[in-house]
């Protein structure tokens, strides 16, 4: 018999109102491995800026999950049919719920260290801020061949401790999750959920779609967050018209692969939910207090993985909580934002002098008093433009910049750049594959391209065969905006 | 996070050799070490690999590898020389004169792509190599290489 969606409850929420939920969906959020969600802050401690932002990774599971649902509701084919039938709209209502059930403390803040092993930890503030101009002098070196900008579709399947691999680690560990959902869904492939959630639309072109809805510049998980950050933290950055939006959501068949996208009476839609992006990062994430709050957090918690006296677990303990997680195994749920506060009251200044470098002891000090290092006076250094090499130059005059070329030793340095859009136009894009292979032949071109149009914004005029990006389309203004970008250095005092 | 970009430094202390882009045998062992490395818990950078023709592949890895920076120290954690370390051990793992060190490379990262990101039944996993990769052709080599790979394991 076909599955037929049935709600069986409801839950209150403050950015959508009343999300509907099946017998599948209820038992699985009552699972304590899902509920440790409720101890996991979206923000990590943007609230100490934005006393608002409180929100957590599991209300925001929850309007992910009715996000897509949404989006797999309006998705229609170019005749005009409804794409999804109900066992598929379950199946990604449930990619949904699930998608940051790896999550780490402080959500991405941690995740950085876990994945932030190549080089030595820096014996020094010094060494710290070097790697620091490093960085900035490779990234405006390499500029527009940055692998960064053509790394399309990214599965994450290679990457161990990437929280969406570890999500999907424990769907496929948990007895309960696999028990709730061959229960009820057992048309669902587990495999499925896991690969919508790492973004991977290798293994099964069937599922392209799905995948797409989850992982593009105009997926669930950002339309969700955006709303609920500009929600919690009080600004009007999450604001865009998204029930015209999804009205014209469209998905075509372009050779062999399901391609999802807009019609083109979309376009300002896409454009406008692109800026409202740009503005919640650069205004909220990248707020000069949020910015240097997160970056002790994030420096603070390498020292907890490196301590002996810290329970924080190192990533293979970290794995084998996971795969033994159970009723009377449950290190798993006690790894949320409780163990960073724990540990950063239980741990001594005198547990860190003499093992750790001064600012590190300071960057302690301070998180326990819940104080910030502060910016210099003159130490910020902001420009947005589409021209890299001009703000380099920009940059290279600025006293910061030279201060950190001079290896201050009180300072600590944040760098930070976002645009509008991953988006490159198909001539640039070209330009970059034929510095990798001047010979490409059309089928090798085609493989790669597939992976940009499906993680950009496609326009698809339902009566016209060819289909190309947002910022191919003369219509839109990131065919004008793609290649600027707003870049950040501060200079923070460290007392 | 460091968002360095090491790729050279990585290749010149598992090969003690300098990185030669225009060489194809260099960028084919860059890809697989990366790819390996990567799977082992050690982040070379955020890249995603999907199967080509000599194994798993990442476009954006291949890109950054082009930039030389001159005159770089770069120092690696403690975890990062034991991935190398176990790169060469895997290396020298081979049996000399049947594949040469970019085949090897190729039929282990191969091997675990399979097995561990398509997913591939246990015993599909040999025939499948023979398919996607028919230079691969001594069954006892591969055989080996399928053993191996039970090694590849999260280092810390």
């Amino acid at each position: 018999m076909d599955y037929t969606i049935q709600y069986v409850d409801r839950i209150l929420d403050p950015v959508h109102g009343f999300i509907d939920i099946t017998q599948v969906e209820k038992e699985i959020i009552d699972l304590p491995i899902f509920k440790r969600l409720q101890s996991l802050k979206q923000l990590s401690l943007t609230n100490w800026v934005f006393p608002g932002a409180e929100h957590t990774r599991y209300m925001h599971s929850l309007g992910v999950m009715y996000i897509v649902d949404l989006m797999a509701l309006n998705l229609k084919d170019t005749n005009g049919k409804i794409f999804f039938n109900d066992e598929q709209r379950q199946l990604l209502r449930l990619a949904g719920l699930l998608h940051d059930i790896g999550h780490y403390p402080l959500s991405h803040v941690t995740e950085s260290v876990y994945l932030d092993n190549l080089t030595k930890e820096p014996a020094s503030l010094q060494e710290y801020n070097k790697n620091v101009l490093d960085e900035i002098e490779r990234k405006f070196d390499r500029g527009k061949t940055d692998g960064k900008n053509i790394n399309y579709m990214k599965s994450r399947s290679s990457i161990p401790m990437h929280h969406e691999t570890i999500g999907a680690m424990v769907i496929r560990e948990d007895e309960d999750i696999k028990r709730i959902i061959n229960s009820y869904c057992p048309f669902v492939d587990i495999d499925d959920i896991c690969d919508i959630i790492e973004g991977n639309v290798d293994r099964n072109d069937d599922i392209s779609a799905m995948v797409q809805l989850m992982h593009s510049e105009l997926d669930a998980d950002g339309i969700d967050y955006i709303m609920r950050d500009a929600t919690f933290s009080g600004t009007t950055y999450g604001g865009f018209e998204l029930g015209l939006l999804l009205r014209n959501l469209v998905v075509k068949k372009y050779k062999g692969i399901d391609i999802v996208g807009v019609k083109p009476k979309g376009i300002s839609l896409v454009d406008q939910y692109l800026i409202s992006k740009y503005f919640s990062y650069t205004q909220v994430i990248m707020n000069r207090h949020v910015s240097i709050f997160n970056t002790m957090a994030e420096l603070f918690t390498k020292t907890l993985i490196e301590l002996d006296k810290s329970y924080y677990p190192h990533s293979d303990t970290l794995k084998s909580y996971i795969r033994r997680h159970c009723k009377d195994n449950d290190e798993y749920l006690k790894f949320t934002d409780r163990a960073f506060w724990s540990q950063l009251d239980a741990i001594t200044n005198k547990d860190l002098e003499g093992i750790k470098p001064e600012y590190i002891v300071k960057i302690h000090n301070n998180l326990q008093h819940y104080q910030e290092f502060q910016v210099t006076s003159n130490g910020e250094f902001i420009s947005t433009s589409n021209s890299r090499e001009k703000v380099f130059r920009q940059l290279k005059r600025a006293d910061i910049y030279n201060n950190l070329k001079n290896g201050a030793t009180d300072k600590i340095y944040v760098y930070l750049e976002r645009g509008f859009t991953n988006e490159l136009p198909e001539k640039t894009f070209k330009k970059i594959l034929k510095t990798v292979d001047t010979k490409m032949e059309q089928k090798q071109y085609d493989k790669y391209n597939m992976k940009r149009l499906q993680e950009g914004v496609v326009i698809i005029d339902p009566k016209k065969e060819e289909i190309k990006l947002l910022v191919d389309d003369v219509r839109s203004i990131m065919s004008h905006l793609y290649d600027s970008k707003t870049y950040i250095l501060r200079e923070y005092q460290v007392d | 996070m460091s968002n360095m970009v090491a790729l050279r430094e990585i290749f010149f202390e598992i090969f003690n050799n300098h990185y030669n882009y225009e060489n194809k045998e260099d960028r084919i062992r860059l890809q697989k070490i990366a790819y390996i490395l990567s799977n082992m818990g050690i982040y070379v950078g955020d890249y995603s690999f999907s199967l080509n023709k000599y194994g798993p592949y990442s476009l954006a890895l291949d890109i950054d590898s082009q930039k030389e920076y001159a005159d770089r120290l770069v120092q690696f954690s403690t975890v990062a020389h034991k991935g190398f370390d176990k790169i060469k051990e895997l290396i020298e793992a081979r049996t000399q004169d049947v594949y040469n060190d970019v085949l090897w490379l190729e039929c282990l990262a191969t091997l675990h792509y399979l097995k561990h990101i398509s997913r591939l039944p246990e015993n599909d996993l040999l025939n499948r190599l023979e398919i996607e990769k028919p230079e691969l052709k001594n069954k006892e080599e591969n055989k080996k290489a399928l053993k191996q790979i039970e090694s590849i394991n999260l280092i810390y």
